[in-house]
C-alpha cells in the first residue's frame, strides 16, 4: 500500500469513527429523552463540520488547490456553521 | 507577494474548475435549505423534537458510513487511474456505485417504514423537511450515478482517459457525501 | 458618427445583425418582464396562499390597474420570447451535437409561454375585469393563477435538460462547461417547486422560502448567466463548423 493509499484509508477510518461517535451521542440518552440539548447539538454540528472539511480537504484534494479556493471553502463552511449555531442558540434564548 | 506566488505555483485545481463552480453553487443552495430548516426548528422546537423520535438513528448512521466508504473507494479509483491501473480503477468505481445503490435501497426501506407508521410528507413540518432534504439528496445520488458512469466510460477506452474528467466525477460524488454528513447531523442527531 | 448612423451601418453591413437584434429583443423583454411582474402586477413575489375570499378580493382591488395595464403590455409583447428561443436553438446548431437538440428545444419552449406567463396573465386579467364578481369565483381564479405560475415547471425541466445535455456533449465549446452544470442547478430547482401544490403556508408554499425565493434566486442567476454567455457567443461567432474561437484577450 502506497503512502497515499494509507492516508486515504486512515481518513476513512477517522470519519467513520467520528460518525459512530455522533451516533452514540444521539442514541445514548434513550428515545424518551428527546429534549433540547445544547451540548449534543453543538458537538454534533461541529463534528459534521470537521467531517465536511476533511472530506473536502483530503478526498476532494483541496489541500493541493490554489490558496484562494481553500480560503473560500473555509469561509463558506465557517459561515454556515456559525449561522446554524447562532440560530439554534438565539432560538433557545428567546 | 512573490512568496505567495511561489507557494501557489505548485498548486493545481483538482479536476475541472467548472465542477468546483458547480459544487460551490450547490453548496450555497443546500446551505439555504439547512438554514431554513434550522429557522423552523427553532420556531417549532417541541414539534421537531417529538417527531425526531421516530427517526431511526441506526439508519442515519448506516447511511453515513455507506457514503463515507463510497467516497473512499472513488478516491482510491482516482489514485489508481493516476498510476495507470485502469482496470483496478474501473472496479473501484463500480464498487462506489454499488455503495450508492445500497444507500438508495436503504433510503427506500426507511421511507416506506416511516410511511407505514403514518409519517408522510405533509404529516407535519418536521417530516416535510425530512422527506424534502433526503429526497433532494437522493436525486443528487442519482445524478452522481451519471457522473460515475461517465468516469467508467472514460476509463474504458485508452483514447478517452482524461484524468481531469475522472477527478471531476469523483469530486461530484464527494459532494454528495458531505451533503449527507450535514443532513445526518441536522435531521437525525441534533437536539 | 452619430448613434443613428452607426445603427444604420450595422443593419446594412454587420453579418451578425440578426443575432444582435435577437439578443437585444431578449434583453429588453426580460427587463420588461421584471417591471411588469414585480412592480406593476405584483405577481412576483406572490401574495399569500392562505388568504380567505375577502382578502383575495381586496388584493385584486388594490392591484386592479396594475394587473390590467401590466398584463396588457405582456399580451402585446409575449411574442418576443420567440427571439430568445430562436437564439438558444441557434446556439445549439453551432455545437458539434445533432440539430435534433435545437428542434426539440424549440418544440418544447414554444409551449413554455403558456404555463410560464400567459395562463397566469389571462386568469388574473379575467379576475380584475369584473371586481364585483362572486368572491368564491375570484378566489378560484387567484388559486389557479398562482399554482399555474409557480408550480408548472415540467416544460422548463425538460427544456433545460435538453440544453444541458447539448452543452456538456458539445466539442465546439460554444458555452463553458460550468454553464452545463448550472443547468443542472436550474433543473433541480424546477423540481423543488413541486411541494407547493400541497402546502398553503410555510417554506414549501407558493410564496415559501424554499419553493419560491431560493428557486427564483437560482433562476435569476441562471438567466443573467445565459444572457451574458449568449452575448459572448455572438461576439465569438465565426460561422464555421469547428470549435468556436475564444474571446480575444484585450491588450
Amino acid at each position: 500500500m502506497s503512502a497515499i493509499d494509507k492516508r486515504l484509508a486512515l481518513v476513512c477510518l477517522l470519519l467513520t469513527g467520528v460518525t459512530l461517535l455522533s451516533w452514540w451521542l444521539g442514541n445514548s440518552h434513550g428515545s424518551h429523552a428527546f429534549a433540547l440539548n445544547a451540548g449534543i447539538t453543538c458537538s454534533v454540528i461541529l463534528i459534521a463540520a470537521l467531517k465536511v472539511r476533511v472530506i473536502v480537504w483530503e478526498f476532494m484534494e483541496l489541500n493541493r488547490a490554489p490558496l484562494r479556493m481553500q480560503r473560500i471553502a473555509d469561509a463558506l463552511l465557517a459561515s454556515l456553521i456559525a449561522l446554524l449555531l447562532t440560530l439554534y442558540f438565539s432560538g433557545r434564548a428567546a | 507577494m512573490s512568496n505567495g506566488t511561489a507557494l501557489n505555483a505548485a498548486r493545481r485545481v483538482p479536476g475541472q474548475i467548472d465542477i468546483w463552480y458547480f459544487v460551490l453553487i450547490e453548496a450555497i443552495i443546500f446551505s439555504s435549505y439547512f438554514i431554513t430548516y434550522m429557522l423552523y426548528r427553532v420556531w417549532e422546537s417541541p414539534l421537531f423534537l417529538q417527531s425526531q423520535v421516530h427517526l431511526s438513528q441506526n439508519f442515519g448512521a448506516l447511511n453515513t458510513v455507506i457514503l463515507l466508504v463510497s467516497s473512499w473507494l472513488v478516491a482510491q479509483a482516482v489514485q489508481a487511474a493516476r498510476e495507470q491501473k485502469f482496470d483496478a480503477a474501473q472496479k473501484l468505481v463500480m464498487m462506489t456505485m454499488a455503495c450508492g445503490v445500497l444507500f438508495i435501497i436503504s433510503k427506500i426501506f426507511e421511507w416506506s417504514s416511516k410511511i407505514h407508521q403514518g409519517f408522510e410528507f405533509s404529516t407535519n413540518r418536521f417530516f416535510s423537511f425530512y422527506y424534502f432534504l433526503t429526497g433532494i439528496h437522493v436525486l443528487h445520488v442519482l445524478i452522481g450515478f451519471i457522473f460515475l458512469g461517465v468516469v467508467i466510460y472514460q476509463l474504458r477506452s485508452p483514447q478517452r482517459r482524461s484524468i481531469t474528467v475522472i477527478e471531476s466525477g469523483a469530486i461530484f460524488w464527494h459532494m454528495v457525501d458531505f451533503l449527507w454528513v450535514i443532513i445526518f447531523a441536522l435531521l437525525y442527531v441534533m437536539r | 458618427m452619430s448613434l443613428w448612423h452607426r445603427v444604420a451601418w450595422h443593419c446594412k453591413n454587420n453579418p451578425k445583425i440578426e443575432l444582435w437584434i435577437m439578443w437585444w429583443a431578449m434583453f429588453c423583454f426580460y427587463q420588461l418582464f421584471g417591471i411588469v411582474f414585480a412592480l406593476m402586477t405584483r405577481v412576483m413575489p406572490p401574495p399569500k396562499p392562505w388568504w380567505d375570499h375577502a382578502r383575495i378580493v381586496q388584493w385584486f382591488n388594490d392591484n386592479h390597474y396594475g394587473l390590467l395595464w401590466g398584463f396588457g403590455i405582456i399580451f402585446l409583447v409575449a411574442g418576443i420570447t420567440a427571439s430568445m428561443n430562436a437564439l438558444i436553438a441557434y446556439s445549439m446548431t453551432r455545437m458539434s451535437v445533432s440539430r435534433v437538440f435545437s428542434y426539440i428545444y424549440l418544440a418544447i419552449y414554444s409551449l413554455s409561454t403558456l404555463p410560464g406567463m400567459l395562463l397566469t396573465a389571462i386568469l388574473l386579467t379575467v379576475g380584475a375585469l369584473r371586481p364585483d364578481r362572486d368572491p368564491a369565483i375570484i378566489s378560484w381564479i387567484y388559486d389557479a393563477a398562482f399554482t399555474g405560475f409557480v408550480g408548472t415547471m415540467g416544460v422548463f425541466f425538460i427544456g433545460t435538460s435538453v440544453w444541458m445535455l447539448a452543452v456538456l456533449l458539445d466539442k465546439n465549446r460554444v458555452f463553458p462547461l460550468w454553464f452545463g452544470y448550472l443547468n443542472i442547478c436550474n433543473l433541480l430547482t424546477e423540481i423543488v417547486v413541486a411541494p407547493m401544490w400541497i402546502f398553503k403556508e410555510g417554506p414549501f408554499a407558493w410564496n415559501g422560502v424554499i419553493a419560491f425565493w431560493v428557486d427564483t434566486l437560482v433562476f435569476v442567476v441562471y438567466t443573467i448567466a445565459f444572457i451574458t454567455l449568449l452575448r459572448r457567443m455572438i461576439v465569438r461567432e465565426d460561422f464555421g463548423d469547428g470549435p468556436l474561437p475564444e474571446l480575444e484577450q484585450r491588450a
